[in-house]
């Protein structure tokens, strides 16, 4: 699991994961990726279109940092998820505590409305 | 030495003291379980270890895919070399058929027909507190399963089980018992993660809901059980650990099963002279990741004869010898294949999981449950 963070001036930080988010990939960033939430100087997307896999500690991991962000009054969007991992957040109901967008440009109507 | 002596020049020479002998590295092979062989260990000794069917091998490997005379491990200084001695098969490292002398890295999966041999190379020390480690997982792993049920062979419910905790502990746990004369609760759970912490919350819950012990909770009703179970469980006060559940409670005077999921994939109900599977699924979040959760439960109509499957998602997500990693949509088919004559459903179904799987333990719990109504 590999994290790239992407920040330009004027558009939220960007959060790009790729790989598997089991325990492994998950423990590998969980660290740095609640600093980067933490410290994200606005609103923060996460790009899930290079995962192919979410396990239970990803799904922890996610829900945690949107804690994170809307005690900072940020917003906090996945987007991208692939089919499988799409049914993963449904059954878990992840959808319903995080938004969770098909495309980043989804995402980013979401910051702007 | 007294001030009026002259002072002598003394040279004090100090024998260096012996340098500290550095803990030589131990070379292994963790051979997995695999064609009625049980797991095991073997030391790589200084003199290079031949593995073969042979008899005259260093290691046997008692199947007809590995050849006589099969592979060498030999050590090169620090390092493990595998080589091939012309094997039918082929001596797989890491999912590539090696093609001349390879070192391996630790951790290395050496595939020698239905064998898997991890090669694992450290201190004697570090290997102690590891098996150390892994006694204290079984425990925990035997732990949970002295709180599952016994098989129920008779009465309106029967219920038949199968439960293989992984060698890292996956956190899976069921149950079942009648709540009253009429009502039966059955529910399966999946702490998040692995190891002894998952285990440990597993095993709570498990013990809270055998003896029904959420004051103020009616057990008879789905969504309030979640409900309470999420209030008591939140993931904040619980070492940031959450769990899955599917729990259902079935009258047999109306024949309606309510249930409710949390964060579950669905149960699976099957119908007399059906051969497909109706999913039972209400949409709700993990336990202990919402607080104050309105949690939703749903009914069905249970017939005569009808069966339930409850299965943890280490009956599914497996990855396969070929390197897919399966869905539940994989599992769909087993469940509606027909049941075979003098196999416990339960076995059939665990067969079917470990025969998709890759060689090798499960990287998961795996928990499969049938509940026959009458």
């Amino acid at each position: 699991m590999e994290l790239l963070v992407v920040e330009n001036a004027g558009t939220p930080m960007r959060l790009v994961l790729t790989g598997r988010l089991d325990a492994a990939g998950t423990e590998k960033i969980e660290v740095i990726f609640a600093a980067r939430v933490r410290a994200a100087p606005g609103h923060v997307l996460v790009d899930l279109t290079g995962v192919g896999f979410v396990g239970s500690l990803g799904i922890r991991m996610l829900i945690a940092a949107a804690r994170v962000a809307e005690r900072a009054r940020r917003k906090f969007i996945l987007f991208g998820a692939q089919p499988a991992v799409a049914e993963v957040f449904n059954t878990v109901a992840l959808d319903d505590l995080v938004p969770v967008t098909p495309d980043e440009g989804t995402a980013l109507a979401q910051i702007a409305a | 030495m007294t001030n009026d002596e002259p002072e002598e020049d003394r040279t004090t020479l100090r024998r260096p003291a012996p340098a500290a002998l550095a803990e030589p590295i131990v070379h292994m092979l963790d051979i997995e379980a695999a064609d009625g062989q049980p797991a095991r260990r073997v030391t790589i000794g200084p003199g290079p270890l031949t593995i073969g069917r042979g008899p005259q091998s260093g290691l046997v490997l008692p199947s007809g895919d590995v050849s006589r005379s099969h592979c060498i491990v030999a050590l090169d200084r620090e390092a493990a070399i595998v080589s091939d001695l012309g094997s039918t098969n082929g001596t797989i490292v890491d999912g590539l058929r090696a093609e001349g002398p390879v070192r391996l890295a630790p951790g290395a999966r050496l595939t020698l027909g239905p064998f898997t041999l991890v090669y694992r190379s450290g201190r004697a020390a570090d290997f102690a507190r590891t098996e150390e480690v892994e006694k204290d997982l079984a425990r925990a792993g035997r732990y949970v399963a002295a709180l599952l049920p016994p098989p129920l062979a008779d009465g309106p419910v029967r219920a038949d089980w199968r439960f293989v905790p992984s060698t890292n502990i996956g956190g899976d746990g069921f149950g079942y018992g009648w709540l009253d004369e009429h009502r039966f609760a059955v529910w399966l759970l999946d702490v998040s993660g692995h190891g002894v912490g998952s285990a440990l919350l597993a095993a709570s819950v498990m013990n809270l809901l055998r003896v029904h012990s959420l004051p103020g909770t009616d057990f008879t009703d789905a969504a309030a059980v979640l409900a309470a179970l999420n209030d008591r469980f939140q993931m904040d006060r619980q070492g940031g650990l959450y769990f899955t559940i599917w729990y259902g409670v079935y009258d047999t005077r109306t024949r309606i099963l309510g249930f409710g999921c949390a964060g579950q994939h669905p149960g699976f109900m099957m119908l007399p002279g059906l051969a497909t599977v109706q999913p039972l699924w209400v949409k709700n979040p993990g336990i202990g990741l919402a607080p104050d959760w309105p949690y939703r439960r749903a009914e069905v109509t249970v017939p005569p004869g009808a069966r339930l499957y409850l299965f943890s998602d280490g009956a599914f997500e497996v990855a396969t010898t070929d390197g897919r990693q399966l869905t539940i949509g994989d599992f769909l088919p087993v469940l509606a294949a027909p049941s075979q004559p003098g196999l416990a459903e339960a076995e059939r179904l665990w067969q079917a999981v470990r025969n998709v799987a890759r060689p090798g333990p499960l990287e998961d719990d795996v928990a499969l449950l049938i509940l026959d109504f009458t």
